[in-house]
């Protein structure tokens, strides 16, 4: 399971500074391209013709004058700003790195430019609000074909171990591995009962095991495991359901690497 | 002629005649240097003496700082005054350390941060040693936290707490989100995050209504919908006003878990730290503090994280390099060192060679950031006062009284007995930068200024706080008796110097030939000089030309050596002055008799270095009003003191000779090319002897020189560098060549300062040299003259022929002359009948 890249796909509505800062490390401990994927949302324009429009700023503040114009303007401002948010995190950890600008709905875009060999993180500043918008959007994701996937969460931790749920294939077991060298955490797999001792094939030193089989147990460890990572294959059948989804999520709370496997 | 003058005219002429006149004393070789007597000093080598301590020869001294140093009231600092005080200076020194060595040694302190109000910084004082153990435990305690916390942050207990709260925080932001998306969509109202904030927008199956689909609704829909939209806004803008106000309290909380975390882990770090100073109230003060701000501003020991505040990163900080953990710092001003050593602590005995303002008293450091320049309590720098304090200081006065601000700083810390740190520049309002106001510091010192006695004299006049903080008097002798007991003292000194600098040991002979040399820059062959200074660099240099020469051992040969080298290295103007006499540039008889000549003798000053040299004085008469023209006073080269000696020689002549006669001459005075000042009184003998020869019209001896004061009773008094001007006048003559004739006349008084060097001793010896004392013009005149002076007869007249008889008959002459010649005046007559004198 070669991944070529990182790519982040920012929304119209913000830097997502802290996604950003987690796909930096992710390339770095593969050693691989940070790309960005910015999209101007299709939506966004549209919203700025209805009649209705007027926004409501972070403090509750009203916002008047949502117009195409004054839209226009402030996506090309955050594309710029995703820009040089990118760059300075890549050269940070000399990455190489890309940036590229699209415009239109912003699924079909990231959908239409992410590869197999990716591993897609889409920003949790999208114009969807909410945690389960957002599982939705990854509902859609997950969709695609190919493309390994991260789902962030709202509160992205410093420490904590890398936990790879359901481990199968030695693959995904081993970019686990690598990542978790890199960021210099614990590797935690959790197993069901039966499924045996598969294991990385690349060394590392501080590696644990956990069983787990309902869904309800695997949240609980995940809750009490506190990761800084977790690493699903996206075929697994705990992501099968967008509500199961969106539990585990919760419990893990933290970003969701969803792999090829 | 009035009655006045005549009454004046009467009383002089009742007065007592002068003494009589002696013969004028030839001085044996004797009489004209003290030797000492190795012998008589007890000793082969300098080696063999015990250590002087104390002072020498400065019984007055000695008495006064010890009383001043003893004396505990305020205002009873010391002033050494005097030109020898600068050599004593070590020996106070050595007198003050040994006075500390049996004192307790004084209190420490330390500034640390005041956390009421951090720009006045708290003075902490502790027992002796106990500073530095503050300190110390204080960088133990941060160091230890610097650990303990950030691991305290990353135990799971700490992690579970806060995660609490935070998910609290979080699924009540997101509940209030996903409660108003679900109303949103219930109503076919999408909520929409743009840049500019959230946006609502109608939904039509799911989808947001494009702009051509909403104009195509009907009115009351779109009304509809804008009513939706609008209560929609409300109900968020109510949520996200709330979100502040919830992030607050989620802040609170987690500050509370942090301060709740922490205050159990500063309680057992600090215990130790209170354990140790429960003895002094104002340690355990400050350490309350320290606490209460340890508890309050936990963070500052976990690594700066870019997010929140009450966010810790569970990362170490290292306290050391962390600035943001110097308010915990202990900034030690002064300490008597670890107390848990066994070093000997005494009073501090300090010599400021700098006393500048910020040297004296401290000052406050800053240092540059972004530009900016900022400064805390551990940039507060120790002066010597703080050094000092509970001890003694010693300052150069003049020094002092240079430096801008210094002595009135020193005056008001000693006035208010505290020291408060402040700038220079904050008194001249110059700067606007943040600073500090340190508390002061209480101060217990006693103060030894060191200057002249001019200088002490200006400030007791001119200053009216000086007596009232400077109430001791160490004055310093400049010279002591030349007795046994003092050449005792004097060989021990000499023994001292050899011994501090490490020098080859003086034997006899050469402590003998210093003693010389002492009573020599004393000018005085009865005394010793106390300028140690002066006589230390002596023994030094003794020491270079004893090696030079091999010797192991100092001898009076190396001692002549040395002073010889050091007249050598100063004398070029001596040896040009004397050059341009043997060259007949400055033209000096030396032989041969002149009527109205005389050789006087000058002393001239270059630093320490002084040397005699003859000049040529002559004197010129004729009929007059009695006016003694002095050439110098004229041109205004002549000081008050040589216009006053020749005053009073006008005066003797005036009082001596034809009493019952106005006195009828005009008389002028000159040293012949002399183009400088001149000052003093010393050449008035010399000046009375020319106008006595000018009126009697006897030639002068040219071979003779002459130095001396005279008093109107033509008594000779003593003069000052009577070693030099001898010596002056004998080298010219040597340079001519001594033919037995040449000489000096000086004051009697002045034998006993005669110090000559030996060569000049050998000359008189030989008989190629005389020097003769004289106590009265009489004595002096017939010497020169080759003529008695003549005394009046009990007919009250000078024996005719004697010299004073020749001036009192000219003086007559010229009194009838005049009385001819007013009257012819008077009567009208002209110019034929004018007289010549």
């Amino acid at each position: 399971m070669p991944v070529r890249r990182v790519l982040i796909g920012f929304g119209s509505a913000g830097t997502g500074t802290e996604d950003l800062d987690m796909a930096g490390d992710l390339a770095l401990a593969l050693e691989v391209e940070l790309a960005g994927l910015f999209v101007e949302e299709e939506l966004l324009y549209q919203i700025s013709e209805l009649p209705t429009s007027s926004a409501i700023g972070a403090q509750g503040q009203i916002v008047q004058g949502l117009d195409k114009a004054s839209i226009s303007r402030a996506i090309a401002g955050r594309a710029q700003a995703c820009r040089r948010a990118l760059s300075r995190r890549a050269e940070r950890g000399h990455l190489q790195w890309s940036f590229e600008i699209q415009h239109g709905e912003a699924a079909s875009i990231i959908a239409a430019r992410v590869k197999d060999d990716d591993i897609l993180l889409i920003t949790g500043t999208t114009a969807s609000t909410t945690l389960r918008a957002k599982m939705e959007l990854a509902k859609q994701m997950r969709a695609m074909p190919g493309a390994n996937l991260i789902v962030p969460d709202f509160l992205r931790r410093r420490s904590g171990p890398v936990v790879v749920l359901h481990p199968m294939d030695h693959d995904f077991l081993d970019m686990a591995a690598r990542v978790a060298t890199r960021l210099e955490e614990r590797l935690v797999l959790v197993a069901r009962g039966g499924e045996g001792e598969a294991g990385p094939r690349l060394p590392i030193n501080k590696l644990s095991r956990v069983t787990a089989e309902q869904p309800a147990q695997i949240a609980a460890v995940l809750s009490s495991l506190r990761p800084r990572l977790l690493v699903v294959s996206r075929t697994d059948a705990v992501l099968a359901d967008s509500v199961r989804a969106g539990e585990l999520l919760r419990a893990a709370g933290a970003p969701i690497l969803l792999v090829n496997s | 002629m009035d009655m006045s003058n005549d009454a004046t005219i009467g009383d002089a002429g009742h007065e007592p005649e002068s003494p009589p006149p002696e013969v004028p004393r030839l001085l044996p070789p004797t009489a004209l240097r003290v030797e000492c007597d190795p012998a008589c000093l007890g000793f082969s080598t300098t080696s063999e003496l015990e250590p002087l301590s104390g002072f020498f020869g400065q019984d007055r001294a000695a008495h006064a700082i010890r009383f001043g140093t003893g004396i505990r009231q305020p205002g009873y600092n010391c002033f050494v005054l005097g030109p020898a005080a600068a050599g004593g200076q070590r020996a106070i020194r050595a007198f003050l350390c040994e006075r500390a060595r049996a004192e307790p040694a004084p209190d420490d302190f330390a500034y640390v941060n005041n956390f009421d109000d951090s720009r006045r910084p708290r003075a902490l004082r502790l027992p002796p040693g106990r500073a530095q153990l503050l300190r110390n435990d204080m960088q133990e305690l941060v160091g230890e936290l610097g650990i303990s916390i950030p691991s305290l942050f990353e135990s799971e207990e700490y992690k579970s707490r806060r995660r609490a709260v935070d998910e609290a925080f979080e699924n009540a932001q997101e509940k209030a989100l996903e409660a108003l998306e679900t109303k949103a969509g219930s109503q076919d109202i999408a909520i929409l995050r743009t840049p500019m904030g959230f946006a609502f927008a109608p939904k039509e199956n799911g989808q947001i209504v494009t702009p051509d689909d909403y104009r195509k609704l009907p009115r009351d829909r779109r009304e509809e919908i804008g009513k939706k939209i609008e209560a929609l806004q409300d109900e968020l803008r109510s949520a996200l006003e709330k979100i502040p106000q919830m992030d607050k309290e989620r802040r609170k909380q987690i500050r509370s878990i942090n301060n709740e975390m922490a205050r159990s882990a500063i309680k057992v770090a600090i215990a130790d730290v209170y354990e140790h100073f429960k003895d002094i109230p104002a340690v355990t003060s400050f350490l309350s503090g320290v606490e209460h701000d340890l508890v309050e501003n936990v963070e500052l020991f976990l690594k700066p994280t870019g997010t929140q505040e009450d966010e810790p990163a569970a990362s170490t900080v290292i306290p050391a390099r962390d600035t943001r953990l110097r308010r915990y710092a202990v900034n030690v001003m002064v300490s008597s060192g670890d107390c848990s050593k066994d070093a000997p602590r005494v009073a501090p005995v300090v010599h400021e060679e700098h006393p500048t303002l910020a040297n004296l008293i401290g000052r406050i450091e800053h240092v540059s950031h972004m530009g900016a320049l900022l400064t805390d309590f551990t940039l507060i720098q120790p002066g010597s006062l703080h050094r000092a304090n509970g001890g003694y200081i010693i300052i150069d006065a003049l020094s002092i009284l240079r430096q801008p601000f210094a002595w009135d700083a020193l005056k008001r810390a000693l006035r208010t007995e505290v020291i408060a740190v402040e700038s220079a520049l904050d008194q001249m309002s110059l700067t606007s930068t943040t600073t500090l106001e340190p508390e002061p510091i209480p101060l217990s010192i006693k103060v030894v200024l060191v200057g002249d006695r001019q200088l002490y004299h200006l400030l007791a006049g001119l200053d009216p706080d000086f007596p009232k903080l400077f109430k001791v008097q160490v004055e310093f002798d400049d010279e002591t008796v030349r007795s046994a007991e003092n050449l005792a003292l004097f060989s021990r000194f000499v023994a001292n110097v050899i011994r501090d600098w490490k020098l080859r040991p003086f034997d006899a002979g050469a402590v003998a030939a210093l003693s010389e040399e002492a009573s020599r820059i004393a000018d005085d062959s009865e005394r010793l000089s106390l300028h140690t200074s002066r006589l230390a660099d002596l023994v030094r240099e003794t020491d270079y030309w004893a090696g030079e020469a091999g010797a192991t051992t100092s001898a009076r040969e190396h001692v002549e050596k040395a002073v010889a080298e050091q007249t050598r290295r100063a004398d070029r103007i001596r040896e040009k002055a004397h050059e341009a006499v043997a060259r007949g540039i400055v033209l000096v008889d030396l032989e041969g008799e002149k009527i109205g000549q005389i050789n006087g003798l000058s002393v001239l000053s270059i630093g320490d270095f002084r040397f005699g040299r003859p000049t040529r004085i002559t004197a010129r008469v004729r009929m007059g009003t009695g006016k003694v023209i002095d050439i110098e006073r004229e041109v205004e080269l002549g000081g008050p003191i040589h216009s006053k000696g020749v005053l009073i020689l006008s005066s003797f002549l005036a009082t001596r000779y034809a009493l019952d006669e106005p006195i009828s001459m005009a008389a002028s005075l000159v040293f012949e090319q002399s183009y400088g000042g001149v000052e003093g009184d010393s050449a008035s003998a010399a000046e009375l002897f020319v106008l006595m020869s000018a009126l009697s019209g006897l030639p002068l001896r040219q071979s003779l020189a002459v130095t001396g004061s005279i008093n109107q009773l033509g008594e000779i008094q003593a003069i000052g560098g009577v070693n030099e001007k001898i010596e002056g006048f004998f080298d010219v003559c040597a340079g001519r060549g001594l033919n037995g004739q040449h000489g000096v006349i000086i004051p009697a008084s002045n034998v006993k300062h005669l110090m000559l060097r030996r060569e000049v001793v050998k000359a008189a010896s030989d008989g190629r040299f005389r020097i003769y004392a004289i106590r009265h013009v009489d004595e002096g005149i017939a010497l020169l003259a080759r003529r008695a002076a003549g005394e009046r007869t009990c007919e009250g007249a000078f024996p005719a022929g004697s010299v004073n008889g020749l001036i009192e008959e000219k003086l007559r002459t010229y009194a009838q002359l005049r009385r001819r010649y007013v009257t012819g005046a008077a009567i009208g007559k002209t110019g034929d009948d004018k007289i010549d004198a």
